[in-house]
């Protein structure tokens, strides 16, 4: 019996360790704040910075969108925004954070940062599942780079 | 001779002793005659002192509350309150619960104003903090100033001042604004 309740014991606190494990925590900083109740929605506005564990974003005004389970379903950061991930940082006027597809797309003019080389295009599509990325021009504007050899 | 002498100076002590009476008891009339004056110029007319006083909404506008207190200084139509407790509903009938170290509560307007150590709760544990706090029962709106800290289950916020507008479901946060949410 008290195997058995010893055993219980273990496997309840390794499921609350590691259900604690998958918590993450996302900060944010701004001027101002508007939260409405219906749909949850929470609007940064001002020198807006925010970070979780792999990311860093800089925008004038970012959007937070919930789900049902009042859960971060989305992040929109609109206006000279910036994200720093990794050893990247990324320029463009929009940047849309999926964070249940766990795809980043920014849009508008498009600046990427990396080990000294520049890649500049319209719209770039980062999957942080795969850690692929995909940069498109436009009609307008090309897909350009500058690589150091 | 000497009993002449000596009632003459009986007499006279007893003359000096009556004279040093009536001159202490003279300084002790008018020190008291001065206190009375000075409580006089000190009452302000309309002053009620108040102990545990409650003020209760049962509302047939649907907008019940209660504010409580453990003293209270009516002054004119409004209420001086200190050691503020309350009770108020929000738009979905939810229960908040205030408690503050003094209180100002307009009757006439229903308005109460809230200052030092502001908080602000419900039954789910969202806790709201902060040093000023306005609340207009009527239109269900509370301006907070100075400090404002919000927490709930997930996340806690930050904040110089906040709107809560529970009427159009808005709450507005300005002024270094610092969040942390959590996220599974």
């Amino acid at each position: 019996m008290k195997k058995i309740y010893l055993i219980i014991l273990i496997f309840f606190n390794s499921y609350v360790l590691s259900a604690e494990e998958n918590i993450s925590y996302l900060e944010i900083e701004s001027d101002e704040l508007i939260i409405t109740e219906n749909p949850l929605v929470s609007k940064f506005i001002g020198n807006v910075y925010a970070k979780n564990e792999e990311n860093q974003f800089w925008g004038d005004t970012i959007l937070i969108n919930y789900n049902n389970d009042k859960k971060i379903n989305l992040i929109t950061a609109v206006g000279n925004v910036i994200i720093e991930r990794e050893e990247e940082k990324v320029m463009g006027d929009k940047a849309i954070y999926n964070l249940k597809s766990e795809k980043m797309i920014i849009s508008g003019d498009v600046s990427v940062f990396r080990d000294g080389n520049i890649l500049n295009g319209n719209e770039l599509t980062i999957d942080l599942m795969t850690s692929i990325s995909i940069i498109n021009g436009s009609n307008k504007k090309q897909v350009s780079a500058k690589i150091i050899e | 001779m000497n009993k002449y002498f000596t009632i003459i100076t009986i007499f006279i002590f007893f003359v000096l002793l009556c004279l040093v009476i009536f001159t202490f008891n003279k300084d002790d009339t008018s020190q008291l005659e001065a206190k009375i004056d000075s409580l006089n110029e000190n009452l302000t007319p309309g002053v009620i002192e108040i102990l545990n006083p409650t003020f209760v909404n049962k509302g047939l506008d649907e907008n019940p509350y209660e504010i409580a207190a453990k003293k209270g200084i009516q002054i004119n139509e409004d209420i001086e309150l200190y050691a503020v407790t309350g009770k108020f509903t929000d738009k979905d009938k939810k229960l908040i619960y205030i408690s503050a170290d003094k209180g100002y509560y307009s009757q006439n307007q229903q308005v109460i104003e809230l200052t030092g150590n502001v908080l602000m709760y419900d039954d789910l544990g969202n806790k709201t903090s902060t040093e000023k706090a306005t609340i207009d029962i009527e239109i269900k709106k509370t301006v907070l100033t100075n400090k404002v800290i919000s927490v709930t289950n997930t996340s806690e916020i930050q904040s110089d001042s906040s709107v809560v507008d529970d009427e159009n479901g808005l709450i507005t946060y300005t002024g270094n604004v610092k969040v942390k949410i959590k996220n599974k």
